[in-house]
Parts: C-alpha cells; structure tokens; sequence
C-alpha cells in the first residue's frame, strides 16, 4: 500500500491547470524526489496534499484512503508534515517553544519539561543529536534551523515528510548532514518527500522520482535506474546539453596589446575580501573565466571593475577604453562600453515591486534613446522590453508586471537583456545560471557565447567550474586574493583547477 | 523615616502609574498579537468617562470600572473592525479612534448634564480608596504568568512574529489577533477608570492628557514584554509625581519655576528616554502588517 498516492488530481485557477490529472504514488519508507522547474506544479500539488487549494478532480489518498483535505490542520493529523523553503520559525522565541506551538502539552500552565522529555527522547530514537532547546532560534545556524523543521515535524507525529528544496539555503557540509539525517529518518520508517530541482541531488539521495512539467505529470522512475540526461530531457520537454556544443568561433591570435581591460598590481586592503596585486588582461572577442572558492576576492574584483570610486584605498593600475580609471564611478564606465550582470539579481540587479519597464530602465537612465531631456520617454523604452522578452522567452510575456512575478531563471533573462541592450565592448557577467532552471541555462549560455562571437570582451565569473570550462577561453583561478594560477583552453582539467582552487600549485 | 519615604514617594508614584500600567499592558497585548495600538489615548478617555457617569448614578466605583472595561471593549471592536475585517491602515485608525473617542464625552455630557465636558462629581465615599492598586498588582502578575506560561501568550505571540507558523499551526491568526485589541480595550479602559474615580472625583474633559501614548512609549520602552513594559510606566510615573511635587517649589533665585516649564517634564522624559535610551528595540516582526 502506498504512503501517498495521486490519483488524476486537478487543479484550475481560472482556465489555467496548475495541475493536471497528476498521478503518481509514494512508496511507505522511501525517499521521492519531486522534480520539474519553476512553475511545474511542484508546489500546487503539495498545496492541494496541505489542503490549502481544494482539489477541482481527482483523488488524493493517504496510506490507501482517500482523503479530503481542507486545511493544514487536517493533513496534519493525517501525519503529513512539510518543511517549507522558507522556516516556519519565530526568530527570538525559543527552539522549545516553536516546536511545541499548536501542540503544546499541560492544562493551564505549559508543561515544558513534558516536552522537554518528549522531545529528547525524539531526537535520540532519529540519531539527530539536538541540544539548544533553550537558545533562541535566531542565534542558531541555518542548517540547525533545519533541524529544529524537521524535530517539530516528528514532534507532531508526521509520518510523510515533505521537504521544500531544502538545500537552496545550505552550505555543502550542512548538505551532507541533512541527507544523512534523512536517511535514518527513512530507516525508522518515515516517508520523505523531497522538492526540489537540482537534478545530481535527487539522483543520489532519493530511491524513486517523479518529473512534472507544466502541471502534468512526465513519468515516475527508479532512481537507479534513470540518469541526469533522461530526468533533463523529462523536465525540459527536449534533450539537455550540460555543455555549450555551439560554435565557438576562431579568432586570429589576439594581440596582447589591444587589451580592453587590464589591471595591474591591484591591491585592496580593509575590506573583507582583500586583493593581492591582481593583475591581467582581458582580451577583444574573449570569454575570461574567473574561478575560486567563494571569499577568495572575487567579489573584491567585481565590485572594484563595475565602480572603483567605491575603493579609495586601492592601490594598483585600471585601466579600461584607453583610460586610467581608478577612482571612476559606474556611469562613466558605462559610457565607456561596460555592462554589468551582477552577483545577486536580487538585492543588486531588480527591483522587485516594480514593472518590467522600469527594471529595464536601470542603469539605463542617461542613455538618449530613452531620455530627452531628463524626461523618460517610456514609448521608446517599451518596445525595446517587449523584444527582450522575445529574444530570451521571457515568462510570463507581459511588460506591465513586477519583477517579483518572474521565476529566478526568468529574471536572470531580463537582467541579461538589459546588460546587452546597449551593445556593449565589454562585460562583467556574474552567475549568471546560479538558481535558474536547466532550460534557461542552454539559453543564456547561447547567449553568452553570441556576444563573444560578435567580438565583445567577457569576464565570467562563476562558482560552477564545468560552466567556466564550457564557455571560457582562459581561466584565472583566484585564491587568497590573488591569481594563483591561470589556465588556456588546452589546459583545461577540472582536478587541475580545483587544487589550484583549494591552494595547491598548477 | 522609611514610612515617611514611602508616603512622600513610593505610593504617589504607583498611585500616578496605575493608568499607565493598565493602558500599557493592553498596549503590549495589543502589539504582540501584531496589531499597531496607538488607540489606547481614546479608550482611556470613553473609560474615564465612563467610569465617572457610572459611579455617579450608582455610587459604586466597581460598576464605573465595569462600564469602563466595557467601554473600552466597544470602542476597541470599532478599532477590530476596520483594521482586522476591512484592513484599514491602523495608524490612520487608531487616530480616528482618538479623535472619535475625543467628542464623545463632551456629546454626552452636554445631552446628560448640559455641561461640556466635566461630569458632576462622584460621592465622596464612592471614590476607590486603594482597590485599584491591588487589580493593578494583579493584572501585571496575571500578564506575566500569562505571557510567558501559557498556550494563550505563547501563541499570542507568535501572532505578532510569525503568523504563518502559527497558522500552519493550526491556530487562527485573526482570533488572536482580535484577543489583543480587545484586552487593549478592556485594559485601558480600566486604565482611564482610574484617573476618574481614583485619582480625581470627576471626569474633565481630555483628561487622559496624552497618557495613552506615554502608555504606548513604555511598551516601546519596555521592548513589548511584560515587566520592562511596567518598570517603565513606573520610570514615567514617578517623573509625573516630580512635576507635581515641583509646581510652586521655588528652586532658585526668588521666584518659583513657572509650571508650565515644571509640567514639560513627563513629556520631554518621554521624548529622551524614547530618542536616546530605548536604542535596539525591536517590535514584533509582523507589527502592523495584516495579510
């Protein structure tokens, strides 16, 4: 008997299916990945599960029976229990008492040390070695927060866990501790149900996946017995190449003099990622890969090419269109031919709760085609948005709504689109793949190497080495703020890079 | 000589705080539930008012604190109504609540007692003599029991900080939500009971004088938990007592301080302590944002 079992679930909102007849079953003691990109569906089915959206078809069953669910409470008590993306925690209340909230034990006065017991009693039966009962939650780390999500839920008794992409806030080792967690989670007998989108995680954490694509349901698979290409291609709807197979067009040999950019004994210090004398070139018609572990000043460098008057204090040559530029603020460099893709869209590259429009004026405010007199002209900015929206099937295709609505890999786009817009020599791209969807990768890589084909010069940086090694010409491998060592295309070996990465020698 | 410092001091200063006290802890109930309350002025005021007319018919100050608790009740649903169910801005709300609450005794006052503003006064032995020092005492160890022991504060709380987790919970925000703003009510209005049958004999008009929002600057003060929240109203009382205490003392020269500069005081304590000694403190996290 399945743990949990679709059975032609539906779910409209208006004439649109966000589900649609989704059939799929869970085994009792497995671990199930649930994958598909962003808008696949993924979470209105584990809605319609919570009773949060009631069902418009189909059956839902739980442990064999069918159930109607009409609010979280309900799939609570039927041992459902769902770790969401974002915790379900009170920051300055104690582990203790957000883990005993709805469920709280005693008449009258709370019965803690009833709790208490309970509780220890939990995590040592699931070998999760939990102790800060009584600290307050903001003071612990992300990963324990985790923890504390997945304690409550065992607290309440659930016997299907749901986990919402629960690695997106992870660092590595937290990562390998939740999988082991979850694996004597599975032991004991509990069923997880694990979202998520990062393909080489469900392939070796999970015993079985199902893929959704748009609302529907692709197909289920044992896990050993698919692979990354099949599980891609059931997500996208058509093959996924991991590597960039396009052209990649062959310049006569770059004359080192003609640098667009070149930096020179750059040094910054005071800050928290220091640069050590860093000095290179970066070419006409060459992608320039920047790579290290993160913190080793790369970010330093980003921030110092896209707008030096920010580092005073750093000492060193800049030089960039022929001019020295230390000291030059960001609209200068832009009148020079530079474009920035930045680190975080987010905090750095959007404005979340305004249009498209006004996020593809961004950076752009000066530039005549959109401005006359101080006055923005939006009947010529627009036009210029809806092609972008063309060019990169930007989704969903409408102009007018904010930049919230757009899914990671979408916004990525429009950001892209914008840097591009007004042709520039030069680019600073940062992850420019980092949380976007396997579909969306091909796309903007083409991208990418279209510009470089053109005969534009770009600094990559990215923290995915097979990324760097698919795209770029050369590589310079950062570490403790400096060059450690740079690679040519021949030299190319992921081991090679990742010693000089970690502090060994080429 | 320690009888004598309690006399002089420690009594008139809780006897000033009481209503700060009272309308404070409402306060702090209110905003924990995550409801902004800067209405605690108006409840305070119908309370007085209340409370006054109440003991006057009846001669008996425990029905004026009933009609008082009542009144604030009602005028805090007014306040439920428009910020919980039709998702009014709860600062431009809890303003018209004041405002509101600020005619309604002189209306009635003049319909009753064709006099605007002042009620005739209450029977001498129909003035509370120490009874609400006592409710007082028992409201703040209610609240703190409360706040801090039991399934009503914990989740009373996690209304304020994070309703999602409690709705998930299984626990309905909005009810919570409407507990506060109605111990608000309930509370304050208590609270201005006494500054009529307590601490005077009457109600005159705009007799609250601004204590509401001293009230609400202790729970600010007093970081939205229940002892802080007290000690403070106490810090605001005893300045209150000061400046009472300092109205004709000649401090130099030969001419007492004018008492207008003497009834600055617990204003600009307030407008200090709340600029510079407050530093971090932090509101509930969802404070005013109904979703």
């Amino acid at each position: 008997m399945s743990a949990l079992e679709f059975r032609g679930v539906s779910k409209c909102f208006g004439s649109f299916f966000a589900n649609r007849d989704l059939s799929f079953s869970v085994e009792p003691g497995t671990i199930h990945g649930l994958i598909g990109e962003n808008g696949a569906g993924k979470s209105t089915a584990m809605k319609a599960l919570f009773g949060i959206y009631p069902i418009d078809g189909g059956t839902i069953l739980i442990q064999g029976k069918p159930v109607r669910n009409k609010s979280p409470v309900q799939a609570m008590r039927l041992g459902i229990g769902m770790v969401h993306q974002h915790f379900m925690l009170a920051g300055p209340e104690t582990v203790l008492d957000n883990i005993i909230l709805g469920h709280e034990p005693g008449f009258l006065r709370l019965d803690r040390e009833r709790a208490l017991e309970e509780l220890k009693k939990i995590s040592e039966t699931y070998g999760l070695h939990f102790q800060k009962w009584h600290a307050r939650v903001d003071e612990l780390s992300v990963g324990e927060q985790q923890r504390v999500e997945i304690l409550k839920l065992l607290y309440q008794r659930s016997a299907i866990l749901i986990l919402d992409e629960p690695t997106a806030v992870l660092t590595p080792q937290e990562v390998t501790e939740l999988f082991e967690n979850l694996k004597r989670l599975k032991a004991e007998g509990k069923t997880i149900i694990l979202i998520s989108h990062k393909l080489k995680e469900v392939l070796t954490h999970t015993d079985s996946v199902t893929v959704l694509r748009r609302g529907e349901c692709v197909g289920t698979r044992v896990t050993a017995e698919t692979n990354e290409d099949e599980l891609a291609q059931m997500m996208v709807g058509r093959p996924v190449s991991f590597t960039y197979e396009g052209e990649r067009k062959v310049f006569a040999k770059a004359d080192e003099s003609r640098a667009v950019l070149r930096v020179e004994r750059l040094t910054i210090e005071g800050v928290s990622e220091p640069l050590r004398k860093v000095g290179f070139d970066l070419r006409p018609a060459e992608i320039l890969g920047v790579a290290g572990v993160q913190g080793n000043g790369q970010t330093t460098l980003l921030r110092f090419l896209s707008n030096p008057s920010r580092y005073r204090s750093a000492d060193g040559e800049y030089r960039f269109a022929g001019a020295n530029r230390m000291g030059s603020n960001p609209l200068a460099l832009r009148r020079a031919g530079m474009a920035l893709v930045p680190e975080d869209r987010l905090s750095e590259g959007l404005l979340l709760e305004q249009d498209l429009v006004e996020n593809y004026l961004l950076g752009q405010h000066e530039d005549p085609r959109f401005v006359r007199n101080g006055m923005i002209d939006r009947s010529k900015l627009r036009p210029r948005v809806e092609a972008a929206i063309r060019d990169f099937d930007i989704r969903p295709p409408y102009t007018n709504i904010w930049a919230s609505r757009l899914s990671g890999g979408n916004q990525q786009k429009l950001v892209i689109a914008r840097a591009l817009d007004s042709n520039p020599n030069t680019l600073l791209i940062a992850h420019p793949t980092r949380g976007v969807d396997v579909g969306a990768i091909e796309r903007i890589h083409e991208a990418i190497m279209k510009e470089r084909n053109a005969g534009k010069s770009i600094l990559l940086f990215s923290s995915e080495l097979d990324e760097l090694m698919d795209l770029s010409d050369r590589i310079l491998v950062f570490y403790n703020g400096a060059v450690a060592a740079e690679f040519s295309r021949r030299e190319f070996d992921p081991w090679a890079i990742g010693r000089v990465m970690g502090g060994g020698a080429k | 000589m320690i009888e004598e410092f309690f006399s002089n001091w420690i009594l008139p200063t809780v006897r000033v705080s009481a209503p700060l006290v009272f309308a404070a802890l409402g306060g702090m109930w209110c905003e924990r539930s995550g409801v902004i309350q800067i209405g605690l002025e108006g409840f305070m005021l119908v309370g007085a008012f209340f409370a006054a007319v109440t003991t006057h018919y009846f001669s008996n100050p425990y029905l004026g604190l009933v009609a008082a608790a009542l009144s604030g009740l009602a005028l805090s649903w007014i306040y439920g109504v428009s910020v919980l169910r039709f998702r009014a801005n709860q600062i431009v709300a809890g303003t018209a609540i004041n405002l509101f609450a600020l005619g309604v005794p002189p209306f009635l006052s003049k319909v009753w007692f064709d006099s605007t503003g002042n009620t005739p006064p209450i029977p001498g032995e129909a003035q509370f003599r120490f009874t609400p020092l006592v409710l007082m005492g028992v409201s703040i160890l209610l609240s703190v029991f409360v706040f801090s022991s039991t399934r009503f504060g914990l989740r009373l709380r996690f209304a304020g900080e994070h309703p999602e987790a409690l709705k998930s919970a299984g626990v309905s925000v909005e009810w919570k939500r409407w507990q506060g703003i109605a111990l608000s009510g309930i509370l304050a209005g208590i609270g201005g009971a006494t500054l009529s049958t307590y601490l005077s004999s009457s109600f005159t008009r705009n007799m609250s004088a601004g204590r509401g929002f001293i009230a609400l600057a202790a729970v600010i003060l007093g970081k939205w938990k229940p002892v802080p929240t007290v000690l403070a109203c106490l810090l605001f009382g005893f300045t209150d007592q000061v400046q009472i205490r300092l109205q004709g003392v000649v401090l130099w020269g030969e001419s007492p301080v004018p008492v207008q500069w003497i009834q600055i005081l617990p204003y600009l304590i307030t407008l200090l302590v709340l600029t510079f000694a407050v530093g971090r403190s932090r509101a509930p996290r969802r404070l005013g944002v109904v979703e």
